[in-house]
């Protein structure tokens, strides 16, 4: 008796604690947009780039609305605050993630044509130019907020440097997926690869961001890194998965992206049925008619069951990495709620984690 | 419920890199995950191969109609 009453008082701490973490994570989703929209309104341009600009920021806002467990502005926060035991320092540097995040989003939409409503009005080159901006001018002077605060100059040249060396990462894991289609055979190392640079270098940024403001400690740093690199292959893995079995339903298919789980049926299925496969990925390039075809195939090679084994592989790693970076609460429990959430299993059927 | 205890990551690199490069290792981990993980020279400890079974008997246990459910819940 004793015991069930002990879980059903955990199940409300838990459920109160949830709300709590929900709660803080919308604060944190209007600090961040805020300071966005002020850093844009104060940057010495012309209003109607200004206006093209705060396009693509409203986007953003609307998507950590609805989801705001968004990485780019949780993860530098809940860092920081993991380390120090305060996030509120670090609200330049989760907008300057923000910014990065939003820039590598819209060049995303613009290359697998996905572009937005609030841009269908706008010529594609008005969206490259706003991507270019975003990621490359506006995380500066994100960053450089951070001398009015009294940030020493030896730790704002660590972040910009990081932001260039992350900026660099990400744009060659960018180009090797695009270049991936194009290639005769693609094996699950280049796939673990691309992804390790395009969403870990990105993911590994908003970690290590938040830890460099907070500490020069090398052996942390390193361990948020790694932790931040493993998260985000984690999602770049869960997304792959995602635009073929949920509801996006295949745009990966009409662009011929050679994802994780198509790479891995190829690997796997053998004569007429990987030919047949082969055919109906070409066929499908700007159709849907043959994925539901496709995913058959795909299901027959256990190719959603090994994603989600990499997956969780992947989640497992930054979970053992944030273990050994011993984070402070109560950002170590939301950092690790973050992390539960980076998989491919309904919640209801993962393993929980989450004290 | 599970507790902060992770497996260790030299294990978890080294089943990464074997889910990757070897086809004989996929297989097997699912038809027989604890001989063939004994096969590979892996001695995970009990808490380590418990996580192990719990997160394959989960995998297991959804039907891909549930996981492709879950899928549909937004990731970013």
């Amino acid at each position: 008796m004793t015991r069930r009453l002990g879980e059903v008082g955990n199940a409300e701490g838990r459920s109160k604690k949830a709300s709590a973490d929900t709660g803080r994570k919308r604060e944190r989703v209007e600090s961040v947009f805020a300071f966005l929209n002020e850093l844009i309104l104060a940057c010495p341009v012309g209003p109607d780039y200004r206006h093209l600009l705060q396009i693509h920021l409203d986007v953003g806002k609307e998507q950590a609305e609805a989801w705001p467990e968004m990485s780019s502005v949780q993860l530098p926060l809940l860092v920081h605050s993991a380390i120090t035991g305060d996030e509120r320092p670090a609200l330049p540097v989760a907008g300057a993630c923000t910014l990065l995040y939003l820039g590598a989003d819209l060049f995303d939409s613009i290359v697998d044509h996905e572009l937005p409503p609030s841009w269908h009005t706008r010529d594609s080159s008005q969206a490259s130019l706003a991507a270019t901006t975003l990621l490359g001018a506006l995380p500066q002077r994100s960053i450089a907020r951070l001398q009015d605060r009294g940030t020493p100059p030896a730790r704002l040249w660590t972040l910009a440097h990081l932001f260039s060396d992350a900026g660099l990462t990400m744009g060659a894991g960018q180009y090797e997926d695009l270049l991936l289609p194009s290639l005769e055979n693609v094996s699950l190392e280049d796939s673990r690869a691309t992804a390790e640079r395009k969403s870990g270098a990105e993911y590994a940024l908003f970690a290590t961001a938040g830890a460099a403001l907070a500490t020069e400690d090398p052996s942390t740093i390193e361990a948020y890194a790694a932790f931040g690199s493993c998260f985000g292959i984690a999602q770049q893995f869960i997304n792959d998965a995602k635009d073929i079995w949920g509801d996006k339903r295949g745009q990966d298919l009409l662009n011929g992206k050679l994802t994780l789980p198509i790479v891995h049926a190829l690997s796997t299925l053998r004569g007429e049925r990987r030919e047949r496969l082969q055919k109906l990925l070409r066929a499908s390039w700007g159709s849907t008619e043959y994925h539901d075809e496709v995913r058959t195939l795909l299901a027959e090679a256990g190719s959603l069951r090994y994603t989600a084994l990499i997956v969780w592989l992947h989640q497992q790693q930054a979970r053992t990495q944030l273990a050994s970076a011993s984070p402070r609460e109560p950002a170590g429990r939301e950092l690790y709620t973050l992390l539960d959430q980076a998989s491919i299993l309904p919640h209801s059927r993962a393993p929980q984690n989450s004290d | 419920m599970e507790g902060r205890e992770e497996i260790r990551l030299e294990a978890l690199k080294a089943l990464t890199i074997l889910a990757i490069h070897d086809e004989q290792f996929r297989t097997g981990v699912w038809d027989d995950p604890e001989g063939t993980l004994t096969r590979y020279g892996f001695l995970l400890n009990d808490q380590e191969m418990t996580k192990v079974m719990n997160f394959r008997d989960a995998l297991a246990d959804s039907i891909q109609e549930d996981v492709v459910r879950g899928l549909t819940s937004s990731h970013r």
